[in-house]
């Protein structure tokens, strides 16, 4: 595959006066990629999405360094990626049906009401534990389980090139963790073509998620 | 004799001051420069839902309080000047139609939404929405600020129509039932005084307060601190510096219609 075909590329990252794995990620691939102790998901996210600034090393994503890139790149680049982080990053006065249907309206893939339509249809078996009536509950009257589950929503909708998957296991016990096991599984059957970014910080679920993808 | 001596203290609050100054007028270039965007189906949402919450359920304690503010003018004004109807009427205009209404209306929304907005925004920026909406790619000014300085300077005008309009009709009704006017008669002697410059400064005035409410609330609640006193702090200082900065301007428009 040629260099800028690549989805994302981290090489010698410096975060937290810490080197990081180098890591690059292509269509389908799913990658590990461990924390030390001490450190934060949500840090490295935002230093991999160009929040915070790089301490050292470089990230490159779909073939341009993000260094290169001016904000208003970034954020067009950041509509090709979606993050799952374990509140879902639901906005709190908004229904999750908006919420959910946000980032697709965003990046224009589909007509708002066509979006609505294709939601509806998506929860109507009861997937990832929504149904009709979740949609129209706010963010804070969800089940944890169901707050990270409404970001899953969100990728189906928007068919993201990179998922960013931000550590979401950690908050769970391990029935939750197997529930969410199997909805990851389902995620990878629904979008083989995206390529995975998992931070992490304990093992378990992404040894399983991530068998021999690490990066 | 105690000497007062310009200390840090000081320097760091009019520091703060000016750079607060600043990032109003930065966060209203930006909202200016992505105005287009307010028409943009998700950041339309909440420029409609900010026209309700900010418009629409203002009507009825704006109407109450343009009518009794009315009245207690006209009444006053009539008492004081020696019940000469003609010149209650032109200080009516000048002072209270003119003048007031805007001032009732921005500050009434500067306590009730303002500071609403603030808060909002406070939380957001605490509760992490901001980075959250910047991760999924959506410009956090296109979508959180311009709807909202949109929705202001829209609200801030139309309120104040619907002010002046209240005052006058109300108000010469009041009078017609308590001090015996002729109502039709009050309304044309009134009508005769209004002049289309004075309205198209009004609206111009209107707007551009709308914008200074719009931008110091929002940049306050986005610039709010974390912690348990960063929401209050912001709305406080929101409500202030939009007190402050409005009776700035308005001194400023003043000098300028004396021009």
């Amino acid at each position: 595959m040629k260099e800028s075909c690549k989805h994302l590329e981290i090489r010698g990252l410096r975060c937290f006066g810490r080197g990081r794995p180098d890591a690059d990620l292509q269509a389908g691939s799913v990658c590990r990629y461990p924390l030390g102790e001490g450190e934060d998901a949500e840090s490295l996210m935002d230093t991999i999405f160009g929040i915070l600034p790089l301490e050292g090393g470089s990230v490159r994503w779909f073939g341009t360094p993000l260094e290169e890139m001016g904000e208003k790149r970034i954020c067009k680049n950041l509509r090709r990626v979606m993050p799952l982080v374990a509140d879902g990053g639901l906005l709190a006065n908004l229904p999750v049906c908006e919420n959910v249907l946000l980032p697709a309206v965003v990046r224009k893939r589909h007509k708002a009401l066509e979006l609505e339509g294709m939601l509806y249809g998506l929860v109507e078996g009861g997937l990832f534990g929504h149904g009709k009536e979740t949609l129209g509950l706010l963010p804070h009257q969800l089940s944890d389980l169901q707050r990270c589950s409404a970001g899953f929503l969100r990728a189906l909708l928007c068919r993201p090139e990179v998922i960013c998957f931000c550590d979401v296991y950690r908050v769970f016990d391990p029935v939750k963790e197997k529930i969410l096991s199997e909805w990851l599984e389902e995620m990878r059957r629904r979008l083989p073509e995206s390529a995975w970014l998992v931070i992490h910080s304990e093992t378990g679920l992404p040894e399983v998620f991530c068998s021999g993808s690490v990066g | 004799m105690k000497t007062v001596v310009f200390g840090s203290k000081q320097a760091g609050l009019l520091l703060s001051t000016l750079g607060a100054l600043v990032g109003y007028f930065s966060i209203l270039i930006d909202a200016a420069l992505k105005s287009r965007k307010v028409f943009f189906q998700p950041n339309f949402r909440v420029f409609q839902r900010q026209i309700f919450f900010t418009g629409v359920q203002s009507l009825p304690f704006l109407a109450a309080a343009s009518l009794v503010a009315g009245f207690v003018a006209l009444s006053q004004l009539f008492l004081v000047l020696n019940r000469d109807m003609a010149k209650t009427l032109e200080v009516f205009q000048v002072l209270l139609v003119q003048e007031g209404a805007v001032l009732i209306v921005v500050f009434f929304l500067l306590a009730r939404s303002g500071s609403a907005m603030a808060s909002e925004l406070a939380s957001c920026s605490q509760r992490g929405e901001v980075v959250a909406l910047y991760r999924l790619g959506i410009d956090p000014g296109e979508y959180l600020v311009v709807p909202r300085i949109a929705s202001m300077m829209c609200c801030v005008a139309a309120l104040t129509v619907y002010c002046q309009v209240v005052l006058v009709f109300g108000g010469f009704a009041l009078m017609s039932f308590f001090y015996q006017w002729d109502y039709l008669f009050s309304l044309e002697k009134f009508s005769r005084q209004l002049v289309f410059g004075d309205a198209v400064l009004t609206v111009c005035k209107t707007l551009f307060f709308g914008a200074t409410v719009g931008a110091v609330c929002s940049w306050q609640g986005l610039k709010a601190v974390s912690g348990p006193q960063g929401i209050p702090v912001a709305t406080s200082r929101a409500i202030i510096h939009g007190f402050a900065l409005i009776l700035l301007e308005d001194a400023l428009f003043a000098t300028l219609m004396d021009r």
